[in-house]
């Protein structure tokens, strides 16, 4: 039987009791002037050992304190008695670490991998007409920083014969609405719901209207896939994700968002090769020769960006495909290998002399 | 104190604080390291951590706070924002730009910030209930009682009001939200008073704020002048990016603005830390701050170099330091008989601040 002294807060009221502590076999007994506790030895709890006293609570009293000066007789007194117990809080350590690496791996689980794998079947399982309003709002906003070329419909006139029958071979599901935009990056996009912009840069690189055609055919590819729709669960879903697990709090944030960044890369090189393999179908069904998107892309890998040719769209409406990395990205030869490798002989022509320089001409209407 | 003192429960409340900065760059340079390591998830046991630290170098004639608040329910209460405010705001915003046409969506996301705007009062109000509910001092729990919602509400009106006279009622929005705050507020059964009468106001709120408003004038004619004068706004008009000279120039402008900024603000910041304190009662005890203008600047600076030379890791030290200096400075009249306050009435929530991290409202500590 050890006694030791403490200051005891009841919990009840903010008054402090001098107090005569015992260790007993099972708990500690707290006796002193206008005071009297007895704490289970399970129940009670060090609330604080880093000053010069110990602060000890119990589970059964979680207001109640009591401070008990650090001594080594004291020490000894309540390590003996089992109140004491180093071991105890380095388990808990251990417990939170693991918990909190548990969760921060199952969060990079859902990053990496639930989220672009699920972006898919979320797509598929979008109603056509929801997709289709979403692509017009997407358009729209794009266009606030592309803005689409004036005076158009002599060039809309002379694709138009092109475009049905792209489509009429791709069946891409939903109407393709085909704009000229004016942007000095020879690039094409496919937003969500079939609509599909051409830059005047594109029309500016490209030599013959079955290029224009087979780029054509590669975004129908995405359209038909609905990539449109899966970049933008992918990106909405990461993007919400992160925010709100992060709080905007600054380093971390960016290293996962580079992370995340990477995913998309990959992920988007798949659907790339898909929309190819759809472009390549289209070709040969329409007639014309799907290795024209190999001469399309070897005019892409040539383009050299000059200074001054930022592209204007910000970076996350340009993840909606092909830029940039086209130029750098390895797999391009790869992929200009396969189109060319799918090479037949045309039966048909993308479309006369006359209408591919109506077309050309698209933004240059004053 | 002596034990007759203790008894009878009546005890000076001299609040000191020994807090030391290597432990709090310390503490901030593991939790940066986990807070990395954990995708930012640690961030909530960090700042319990820290509150922990700080509460228990606080003490109160003799006796130190503590802090009970647990990083799991900082963590859950945040998750539980995030599930049933922070999705359907996002979510509401998002449907809105995507699928409706654009004049409806403009009303949508008008109608979502208005709200916004009155769940950051409510956030604060229950992030202060759940750091009083969670401090204990002498056995007995602090709380903070009144509805969130309504000082939400009074808190978005005040700032209505705030606008319209173009900034004029913002003092005065403070002192009344304090009021509002503190006079709900209660150590244990113990209401706090906060007296926000004309005879009370005695220091120089409005007369310090006359140079405050004048350096945010300032500030921003410094901002915006600079950008007029590197043709920022012409490039943005265009849908242009402005190149990256342009941008350094810009931040260096802030940041010397900002120092600018605090010779201009630092009277009347540190006259509302006096005023609000010397307004708040608990008993017959009154608090008194003695807090300078001087103070402020010299904190701020010093803070700022640390912050900066130790790259991030010592804001909490900074935070510290701040209010280190507001406990230092802080003198307290009268006793308390403590033997006669008797237990809060509330446990207070379960769950910790989660619409304020969720508005990432909680600003460290």
């Amino acid at each position: 039987m050890t006694a030791l002294e403490g200051r005891f807060h009841d919990g009840v009221t903010a008054a402090e009791h001098r107090v005569a502590v015992t260790i007993v076999e099972d708990g500690l007994e707290i006796a002193g002037a206008g005071a009297r506790a007895f704490w289970r030895k399970q129940d009670v709890v060090v609330v604080d050992k880093s000053g010069d006293v110990w602060r000890l609570s119990s589970s059964e009293t979680p207001d109640a304190r009591l401070a008990i000066e650090k001594s080594k007789a004291a020490e000894t007194a309540l390590r003996d008695g089992g109140i004491l117990d180093p071991r105890r809080d380095a388990i808990r350590g251990l417990w939170l670490a693991g918990g909190l690496l548990a969760l921060s791996a199952s969060l990079a689980f859902i990053v990496f991998v639930a989220i672009p794998l699920g972006a898919e079947p979320l797509a598929r399982a979008t109603p056509r007409d929801v997709e289709e309003q979403l692509g017009e709002n997407l358009a729209r906003q794009v266009n606030v920083f592309m803005r689409p070329c004036e005076k158009t419909a002599p060039a809309d006139a002379a694709i138009m014969p092109l475009l049905n029958d792209l489509e009429a071979a791709g069946d891409p599901g939903f109407t393709i609405m085909l704009t000229f935009v004016q942007e000095d990056t020879p690039n094409a996009l496919a937003v969500a719901g079939g609509q599909i912009m051409v830059t005047s840069g594109l029309l500016e690189t490209l030599e013959s209207p079955d290029e224009l055609a087979a780029v054509i055919a590669h975004e129908i590819g995405h359209v038909k896939s609905r990539d449109g729709m899966i970049a933008l669960y992918r990106n909405a879903g990461l993007g919400i994700l992160l925010e709100l697990i992060t709080g905007g709090s600054g380093v971390a944030q960016q290293i996962v968002m580079v992370g995340g960044q990477l995913t998309e890369l990959s992920y988007t090189r798949a659907q790339e090769a898909r929309a190819d393999r759809v472009a390549i179908a289209i070709m040969g069904d329409a007639g014309l020769d799907p290795a024209a998107l190999a001469r399309a892309f070897e005019r892409l890998k040539g383009y050299k960006r000059g200074d001054g040719d930022e592209p204007r769209v910000p970076k996350q409406m340009r993840d909606m495909h092909v830029p940039e990395w086209l130029q750098s990205h390895p797999d391009i030869d790869n992929r200009i290998v396969r189109a060319r490798a799918a090479q037949r002989p045309a039966r048909a022509i993308a479309m006369s002399p006359e209408d591919w320089a109506t077309v050309r001409a698209a933004c240059k209407a004053k | 104190m002596t034990t007759e003192q203790a008894e009878r429960g009546a005890i000076a409340l001299d609040v000191k604080n020994n807090s030391t900065i290597g432990q709090f760059l310390w503490i901030g340079f593991y939790s940066s390291i986990f807070t990395l390591l954990t995708l930012t998830i640690f961030r909530f046991w960090a700042r319990t951590i820290v509150r922990k630290r700080l509460w228990a170098d606080t003490t109160i004639g003799g006796t130190p706070l503590e802090y009970t608040g647990k990083g799991s329910e900082l963590f859950i209460g945040f998750l539980i924002a995030i599930v049933t405010v922070m999705v359907p705001i996002v979510g509401a915003i998002v449907a809105a730009q995507l699928l409706l046409p654009p004049i409806y969506t403009a009303v949508v996301i008008a109608v979502v910030y208005l709200g916004f705007f009155i769940l950051i009062g409510v956030a604060l109000f229950l992030a202060r209930r759940y750091q009083l509910s969670r401090t204990n001092w002498r056995g007995v729990r602090f709380e903070q009682r009144g509805s969130p919602w309504a000082y939400g509400f009074i808190a978005f009106g005040y700032g209505l009001l705030s606008a319209i006279t173009l900034g004029w009622f913002a003092p005065a929005m403070r002192l009344r939200l304090e009021k509002r705050m503190w006079n709900n507020a209660f150590f244990g059964d113990m209401a706090f008073t906060y007296d926000n009468s004309k005879e009370a106001r005695t220091e120089p709120v409005y007369k310090s704020y006359i140079l405050a408003y004048i350096g945010v004038i300032l500030y921003y004619a410094l901002i915006f002048g600079g950008m007029f004068q590197l043709g920022l706004m012409d490039s943005m008009g265009s849908g242009g990016m402005p190149d990256i000279r342009d941008i350094g120039i810009l931040y260096a402008l802030a940041f010397g603005g900002a120092i600018l900024f605090l010779l201009f603000v630092a009277w009347h910041e540190a006259v509302m830390l006096r005023q609000i304190t010397k307004s708040i009662s608990l008993g017959d005890v009154k608090l008194k701050s003695t807090f300078s203008t001087w103070d402020l600047i010299g904190l701020v600076l010093t803070n700022l170099l640390l912050v900066i030379f130790t790259l991030g890791f010592g804001a909490i030290a900074a935070q510290m330091r701040t209010w280190r200096k507001i406990c230092r400075r802080i003198e307290v009249d009268g006793t308390l008989e403590l033997a006669r306050i008797h237990q809060a009435a509330s446990r207070g929530p379960r769950s910790g601040e989660g619409m304020a991290d969720a508005f990432d409202l909680s600003g460290g500590v």
